[in-house]
């Protein structure tokens, strides 16, 4: 940005004419949100064709006819303003950040380019864009502001970062590049420090092909602060303190509740009860003592999780610089408290980068770019999911504590105590570390004699650690006995025991790189560049445990017994290469005719040495901006739609991860589980067959677009439809080879799969006098779609259609569709579908389900597709900012349509695994008496919008749920105080903000938070996924916050 | 200026050197190791010895008979399901507790269907080795190849028999086949069911013939392949008499799939009885403790055992452990349990009727639940915990509820209907009646799963001395006897009884009820052997299979409904009464005469039509 203001000084240099009549005022133009001077601003008088720039100090001076002039003061990037002489006080002229012009740089693959000439699909976020969101993770400040890039909110446990990110809707993860270096994943990003972000480019179609066999999910590139030139030092200084509250939390039923739900269940259970009626599981000697008021239910979710959560962080920043040496220092902490009330859940987190750019003699430029960062989470040992579980489906007559004797927790069921529970004093603790270090030199020089040609070379060290401690503590439950009077204890968690991992990563990139740039004949531009690039990555762990008796939480504190034990995680063992030659070449005509072409011909060491671990990767575009066109400017004025660009590209891209590492070796897996024998184990090995043929798949990208400019770049906007064919995707033909042959068939690559849908995006800027308006808007779809895939038929017709994917839409849910809810024992007997078992186990207040292929039987057959799964079929978001004079307010509304989910566990099913329910199931179908048979024909029922208590929990289209949202993501009003009265106390800029995360959702969805997370098909049955949908719950923060700059 | 331009060029060579060392992409995978490694020691056959026998299909405290669910330990999910690889907790969906020997969660029959098990991936490893082993004789030496061959041909035979008892005839595949071999060739038929079992029988006969007599512990011998061949042997003859009697008809049948003719019984009987006779000299039965309770008690738990043939081991630190002591006791005795099969009061009547009613038929008052256990044999005693005994120092407090005065008889108020007993009964341990805590804490209890619904609890294997604290998931070690010696006595009996032979028979049974502390048999008969094999192993995972091979299933298990014996306490007498009712499941087990083999797996007659005729019925 700061290189364009010297270039427009150039294009600016006006004769500062000689109107002697006139009076000469003086006035200094600064950035409205950090207090520096702009130098090279234009400074024009309206009606008239003179005017000025401003200087390195950004100060002007220009004649005027008097006080009734208006000045105009413009500057790339920023927002016109128009000012009246009589009204310019103290001469200082705050501008605003206003649109991306055409000028814009965008950092582009090993590269950057001008917007204008840009061909591929590639879109961008500036800081301040980024930063109107406060949350703890930077992944969430991208949501619904970056059309096509696809944000799910997994939870917003402290310090988990667990986000779905994908670009598109493309199958793999994107690929990180910070500073023009490979590495990490979503929550890389995440961790980052908002504030030491300048900008983030999303390169989504054959833009990334430059990438090679690591872009096949687009690449995600994100360029840092490296400070101004403009000779001052600014200090910057923000803070943001937010309160944070928890969605969707459920409360369960109180404890007479509960034994009446519970003997409704086991009535209800037509096998125990189909001669006599069992006894209820509860008598009325159990209830008794509730009803009177001996025992009180207790609130387990008040005693376990608070309301509310603070989470705070601060950053100070410096930057500044000159012709010389340029720099950029950052220090970030943040602090965020977890949903327990004990505390122990908490994380804290300091970010550290130094960015140094050092011009050492003509041509000749070095850059140290240097990024630490620190975090640490805390939880107490209990496994988290088990804490929301036990919590939410407590049983309400256990008590916490044995005879209400606050001395004595009481033994519960799985020793879940929510007393003691998220206690880390008590259970002990669970500890993440993480250490990072990355920095890189480089070294750019501009090759004399060559106008144009400058080399690039780059070296850069990736470091980290994670350091895992584990401390399990022993601790005592108690039975009170009535007899003796006695308390029984029983000891859990033993013995104490202290577990410790320890993971560490070290990876070198080097490039070196040659760009050349040329202008031929006045209009053909070029530009050329090619690379030569090498990485090596290598990660390494151990772990060790010993039994702990005295609570030294160091593992030289445990005991040498035969349960120590060390080892390591093999599978976290890395040793990959990298070596890959890069090229592109872009020509442009006049700006008009675009064209651009790259390649990468990559390597890596995955597969069999030789040609086989080679990859050609060829990418191009073209484009053509209809409004430089003679022609087309005759049809249409400029004012009306001043940039018109038709764009298309075409590139290919590859997947290493999509054949399994070292799949042509031909060996022994080793180690695999092990065995004891006499009194040792050994580790076992298995023979592995190689497969030296299969490789990686490929995905050819393809996308259209269109880039429109209207009413002088007040409207902008671009419309996208690409499609991203995959193919080469490994398959097993195994399913078609006897299982007699004992060893699964070597993959091929045969299946494809396409990925096509639409990005749209509009912006509209505009001033009306003070007011400033910024209304950005995005939209995005997307839908994969199996091409080609392997299989054998099924055993029949309908299995075949069930289970064929090719040519087939994918996450698809399957399910049957709801008809409606029986109401009487009459409607039962007439009715003429058997729903299974003969209709003899139904009650009314039960389920029916539509008879999808007229069988007469409800079963699985009557499942067909209801609903997609996986994330949104649409992603959309709007940002609308306003200013006025020092106030600004900005909202983000984000939301998402054609995305499902269903919930299971408690959330499906009221007391499930006779554990207790929640509140909601309070509301179902009961008996007037309870104690009639269920079963009896005469027996009067209550009706109620869930069905009785053990009658089968809801399927299909009535379990899984819309979960279409709308949130208020942001919601943000700030307040700038005038610079010219912070002036006089030595600050440039105070800004002074509320804001709010989450603070309003639209959903049809009941009870639950859109985002919550429950069972989805695409988990394939693996409770670890969703674990159930006991996962920590959503939150909504409100913040307060300033930043000063000095 | 000039030292500037040296500092340029020695920067851009050292960053120019830096990025030249050109980076080797010859890199080799860490976990893939070559074969040589595997053959060029001991150690390293032992480590591919170590994954076979690891997947053995030995039925052991984790074998969940039908298979049950993926399991997932650390997050790494196991597609295995069956035989434990996955280190699955619950202990209590085994066999005994759908037979009536216990009952347990398990409802229905829900085991007889199996769970498609196939285990050729592991038949190729043994293949594999068979083949491999020869072309390593230099580096191994001749005597250790062949020892080692003696082993896979022991371990093949193992996966044979797991199959054969399941399925009947399988396809017997001995060498590791080609996957890109045209299809036509290894789409295989499968071969008839003697073949099979003669298959098994000769490759034991290999075992025995090429192994030593002396293995490290887990690991097999000479003379644990007789030991197997004894137990397959019994089966087979079995098949081959009581298949021809009672048995399903089918294409399958008629092909000799399944089935084998009842001429051959004979040869089969006097196979495992041979076989079991081989072992006479080299194992006995634990006798090492006078206390015949505490001796019974501890021959499950002890090492170094003279009975034990085959054991598998577990261990906390190596992540194999079992969670037998938590999933068989009650939470009140353990750290943190969930058992839920309990033994039946059918089963405890092997014994004999216990003494809980008077001659009119009222229930006899004891002033104490242990009273219940005088007279009883020791050996029962060590396999079932009974109201009034002691572990870790608690008392097994078992009660139903409460009756205030009890009068008439046990019967009488058995057949009752529930509402209008006068007994009170509580969900929940704290309800109290006048003072009196209603329901024990080892329940029997309606509430969930977790607290007997028969009145008694498992005691064999449960490991005793294992301080309550510790007495949680995967905690626990004691090793699984696959083959003892008494098993092999009671083979050895029933093949001799089958054969006719009563005194070898009389004499088997009686060593092993001298040491149960049972009264010595006079004289013997076929069901006299059988049901002292039930009680002599009771809970291993044996009577399902013995009740398949004896063709009795489907008349033992005909709509059966099993007992509990649950205790009351008398109020107003101060005494405590035992009622035999229903198990307060009080489920239905049927087994249809189709389960004496299980299908084949519909996947793989889908991938090899060859397969079929599937097994009648299916």
């Amino acid at each position: 940005m700061k290189k364009i203001k010297y270039l427009l000084i150039l294009f600016v240099l006006f004769p500062l004419s000689l109107l002697a009549q006139q009076t000469v005022i003086s006035g200094k133009v600064i950035d409205f949100t950090d207090g520096n001077s702009l130098p090279g601003v234009s400074v024009k008088i309206q009606g008239t064709n003179s005017g000025t720039v401003t200087d390195k100090d950004g100060k002007f001076r220009i004649s005027v006819s008097g006080n009734d002039a208006t000045l105009i003061i413009s500057y790339i990037g920023y927002l016109s303003q128009e000012v009246k002489v009589a009204a310019l006080k103290n001469g200082i002229v705050a501008l605003k950040t206003g649109s991306k012009g055409l000028d814009e740089v965008v950092v582009v693959g090993y590269g950057v380019q001008k917007r204008a000439t840009i061909t591929g699909s590639i879109a961008t976020l500036q800081n301040k864009e980024i930063t109107t969101t406060k949350n703890e993770s930077v992944v969430n400040m991208l949501t619904g502001k970056i059309p096509g890039v696809r944000i799910v909110q997994t939870t917003a446990e402290p310090g988990s970062y667990a986000n779905n990110l994908n670009i598109r809707g493309y199958q793999s993860a994107p690929l990180i590049v910070i500073d023009g270096v490979i590495g990490g994943d979503q929550s890389t990003i995440g961790r980052m420090d908002p504030n030491e972000i300048e900008s983030i480019s999303v390169l989504k179609d054959a833009a990334a092909s430059i990438y090679g066999m690591r872009a096949a999910g687009g690449a995600i590139l994100i360029t840092t602060k490296k400070g101004a030139k403009n000779g001052k030092i600014n200090i910057n200084y923000s803070f943001n303190d937010a309160i944070q509250t928890f969605l969707g939390m459920p409360q369960g039923v109180g404890a007479v509740d509960y034994m009446m739900l519970t003997n409704e269940k086991v009535k209800r259970d037509f096998a125990n009860n189909f001669i006599n009626n069992v006894t209820p599981q509860y008598s009325y000697a159990d209830m008794k003592p509730w009803l009177d008021g001996t025992y009180k239910s207790a609130n387990w979710s008040d005693m376990v999780f608070r309301k509310t959560a603070d989470e705070i962080s601060h950053n100070l920043n410096i930057d500044g610089g000159n012709d010389k040496i340029n720099y950029f220092f950052n220090f970030g902490y943040l602090k965020q408290d977890g949903v327990f009330k004990t505390g122990d859940l908490n994380y804290n987190k300091y970010n550290f980068r130094s960015n140094v750019t050092a011009n050492i003699t003509k041509g000749l430029r070095a850059q140290v770019l240097t990024s630490a960062w620190m975090d640490e989470k805390n939880q107490p040992y209990t496994d988290e999911w088990t804490v929301y579980k036990y919590t939410w489906n407590q049983i309400p007559i256990h008590q916490i504590y044995a005879n209400d004797n606050p001395l004595y927790p009481a033994v519960m069921d799985d020793n879940m105590n929510p007393a003691i529970f998220t206690d880390a004093d008590k259970v002990g603790t669970k500890r993440s570390r993480n250490k990072s270090l990355t920095s890189q030199l480089n070294l750019q020089y501009d090759i004399p004699g060559i106008s144009g040609l400058s080399a690039k070379a780059l070296f850069n060290i990736d470091y980290g650690v994670n350091d895992f401690n584990q401390i399990k503590r022993t601790f005592s439950l108690y039975t009170y006995k009535a007899d003796d009077q006695t308390y029984i204890p029983s000891v859990v968690n033993s013995p104490s025991g202290i577990t410790r991992a320890y993971y560490t990563h070290f990876n070198t990139l080097s490039q070196v790189t040659l760009n050349y740039a040329h202008t031929f004949f006045q209009d053909h531009n070029i530009t050329a560049m090619v690379t030569y690039e090498q990485s090596h990555e290598t990660a390494d762990n151990f772990n060790a445990y010993r039994d702990t008796e005295i609570p030294i939480d160091y593992l030289f504190g445990g005991l040498q017994n035969s349960n120590m034990s060390g080892g390591m995680d093999a599978g976290a063992l890395q040793d990959r290469a990298h070596r890959s030659i890069i090229g592109r070449f872009n020509y442009d005509y006049k700006g008009k005719y675009l064209l651009e072409f790259s390649f990468r011909r990559d390597g890596n060491n995955l597969y069999k040495p030789g040609p086989d671990q080679w990859g050609f990767f060829p990418g191009g575009s073209i484009g053509w901006v209809l409004t430089k066109e003679k022609f087309f400017r005759n049809l249409i004025s400029e004012n009306i739609l001043s940039n018109l660009k038709i764009r298309a590209s075409y590139g290919q891209t590859g997947d290493e991860n999509n054949a399994a590492a070292f799949n042509y070796v031909n060996g022994y897996t080793y180690p695999i589980n092990s065995y004891i024998f006499g009194s040792s184990a050994v580790n076992g090995s298995a023979p592995k067959l190689g497969n030296p043929g299969l490789t990686w798949s490929v995905n050819t990208m393809k996308n259209i677009a269109l880039d429109f400019g209207l009413f002088g770049g007040k409207v902008d906007g671009t419309i996208e439809v690409f499609r991203n064919d995959r193919t080469g995707l490994p398959a097993t033909p195994s399913t078609a080879l006897p299982g007699t042959v004992g060893a699964a068939v070597p993959q091929i690559n045969y299946n494809s799969d396409r990925v096509q849908g639409l990005d749209f995006s509009l912006s509209y800027r505009n001033t009306f006098g003070h007011l400033g308006v910024n209304v950005t808007g995005n939209i995005g779809t997307t839908r994969l779609k199996a091409l080609k895939v392997l299989r054998s038929a099924s055993g029949n017709e309908y299995l075949n259609w069930v289970e064929n994917q090719t040519n087939r839409y994918q996450n698809v849910w399957w399910g049957p569709e709801y008809a409606g809810q029986f109401t009487s024992y009459n409607q039962i007997y007439n009715y003429g579908v058997n729903t299974g078992g003969g209709n003899n186990n139904v009650v009314p207040g039960d389920y029916y389900y539509k008879d999808w292929n007229n069988d007469g039987v409800i079963d699985s057959k009557d499942n067909h597709p209801i609903a997609t799964t996986d994330i949104p079929l649409y992603n959309y978001g709007l940002s609308i900012g306003l200013s006025y004079k020092g106030f600004d307010m900005n909202m983000l509304l984000q939301g998402a349509a054609g995305v499902y989910v269903q919930y299971g566990e408690q959330f499906a099913e009221p007391l499930m695994y006779g554990r207790s329910a929640l509140t909601r199931f309070l509301d179902s179908w009961h008996t007037v008496d309870p104690s009639a048979n269920v079963f009896d024909p005469n027996t009067q029922w209550v009706p109620g919008f869930y069905p009785a208590m053990g009658s089968p929990p809801a399927q299909g289209t009535k379990a899984i749920q819309d979960a279409s949202y709308l949130r208020v993501k942001t919601l943000e009003f700030g307040y700038s105080l005038s610079p010219s009265i912070l002036k006089n106390i030595g600050i440039k800029k105070l800004r002074v903000y509320v804001n709010s995360y989450n603070l309003l959702t639209f959903t049809g969805l009941k009870n639950y938070d859109p985002e919550h997370q429950g069972p989805n098909p695409r988990d394939n049955g693996d409770f670890g996924k969703a674990l159930g949908g006991y996962t920590y719950p959503m939150n909504r923060t409100f913040n307060l916050g300033a930043n000063v700059s000095f | 200026m000039k030292s500037i331009h040296k500092f340029i060029i020695a920067i851009s060579i050292g960053v120019g050197a830096s990025v030249t060392s050109c980076q080797k992409l010859n890199i080799p995978p860490t976990n893939i190791v070559t074969p040589d490694v595997i053959y060029s020691s001991e150690a390293g056959v032992r480590s591919f010895l170590a994954t076979i026998y690891r997947n053995l299909p030995i039925e052991d405290f984790k074998y969940r008979p039908d298979g049950g669910d993926d399991a997932n330990v650390n997050g790494i999910v196991y597609h295995l399901p069956g035989f434990n690889p996955g280190n699955p907790w619950m202990n209590f969906y085994n066999s005994a507790s759908v037979t009536g020997e216990e009952v347990g969660p398990y409802g229905g029959l829900d085991i007889a269907g199996g769970f498609g098990y196939w285990p050729y991936g592991d038949i190729r490893n043994v293949n594999t080795l068979i083949a491999e082993l020869p072309k390593h004789v230099g580096s191994l030496s001749q005597p250790t190849v062949d020892a080692l061959l003696g082993e896979a041909h022991f371990l093949r035979a193992y996966y044979y028999f797991g199959l054969a008892k399941r399925y009947g005839g399988v396809p017997i595949i001995k060498e590791p086949q080609d996957p890109g071999a045209p299809l036509s060739q290894l789409q295989v038929h499968r071969d008839k069911e003697e073949a099979t079992w003669d298959f098994i029988g000769a490759e034991l006969d290999l075992g025995y013939q090429m192994m030593p007599a002396t293995s490290d512990v887990g690991r097999a011998n000479k003379y644990v392949a007789a030991a197997l061949k004894s137990r397959a042997m019994l089966y087979a003859g079995c098949i081959a008499k009581y298949g021809s009697v009672n048995f399903v008809d089918g294409q399958a049948r008629s092909l000799g799939l399944v089935g084998i003719p009842a001429s051959k019984a004979n040869t089969y009987f006097q196979a495992a009885y041979d076989a079991a006779k081989l072992l006479e000299g080299h194992y006995s039965l634990y006798n090492a403790n006078s206390d015949k309770v505490q001796n019974y008690v501890d021959l499950f738990l002890k090492s170094g055992s003279p009975e034990n043939i085959f054991i598998k081991q577990y261990s906390i630190a190596n992540n194999t452990a079992h969670s037998w002591d938590a999933t068989m006791s009650p939470r009140y005795m353990t750290a943190n349990a969930l058992s839920r099969s309990y033994p039946t009061l059918d089963f405890v009547s092997l014994w004999g009727s216990l003494p809980v009613t008077n001659a009119d038929g009222t229930p006899k008052r004891f002033n104490d639940r242990a009273e219940l256990m005088q007279g009883v044999e020791p050996r029962l005693l060590a396999t079932v915990y009974f109201p009034g005994a002691t572990l870790r120092g608690l008392t097994f407090d078992m009660q139903r509820g409460i009756y205030p005065s009890f009068s008439g008889t046990a019967a009488a108020e058995v057949a009752k209907p529930a509402n209008s007993r006068s007994y009170i009964l509580a969900g929940d341990v704290k309800t109290l009646y006048q003072g009196k805590q209603v329901i024990g804490f080892t329940g029997p209890w309606t509430g969930g799963d977790e607290l007997t619904r028969t009145g008694f609890y498992v005691r064999k294997y449960v490991d005793y001395n294992k301080p309550q604290a510790t007495v949680d998931l995967y905690r626990s070690e004691q090793p699984w006897i696959d083959l003892r010696y008494g098993e092999i006595l009671l083979n050895r009996a029933e093949a001799a009884m089958e054969l006719g032979n009563t005194a070898d028979a009389l004499s088997d049974i009686n060593q092993l009820r001298d040491r149960a502390g049972a009264t010595s048999y006079v004289s013997i008969d076929l069901n006299k052997v059988r049901n002292e094999r039930r009680m002599e192993l009771a809970f291993e995972n044996q009577y399902y299979w013995d009740l398949k091979r004896w063709r009795t299933a489907d008349i033992v298990l005909d709509r059966a409904h099993f007992k509990g014996l649950m205790p009351y306490y008398v109020f107003n007498e101060n005494k405590y009464i035992f009622l035999a009712e229903p198990e307060l499941y009080n489920r239905e087990y049927t087994f249809q005469k189709q389960f004496y083999y299980e299908g084949i797996p519909g996947g793989e007659i889908a991938k090899n039509p060859n397969l079929l005729p599937n097994n009648p019925n299916y």
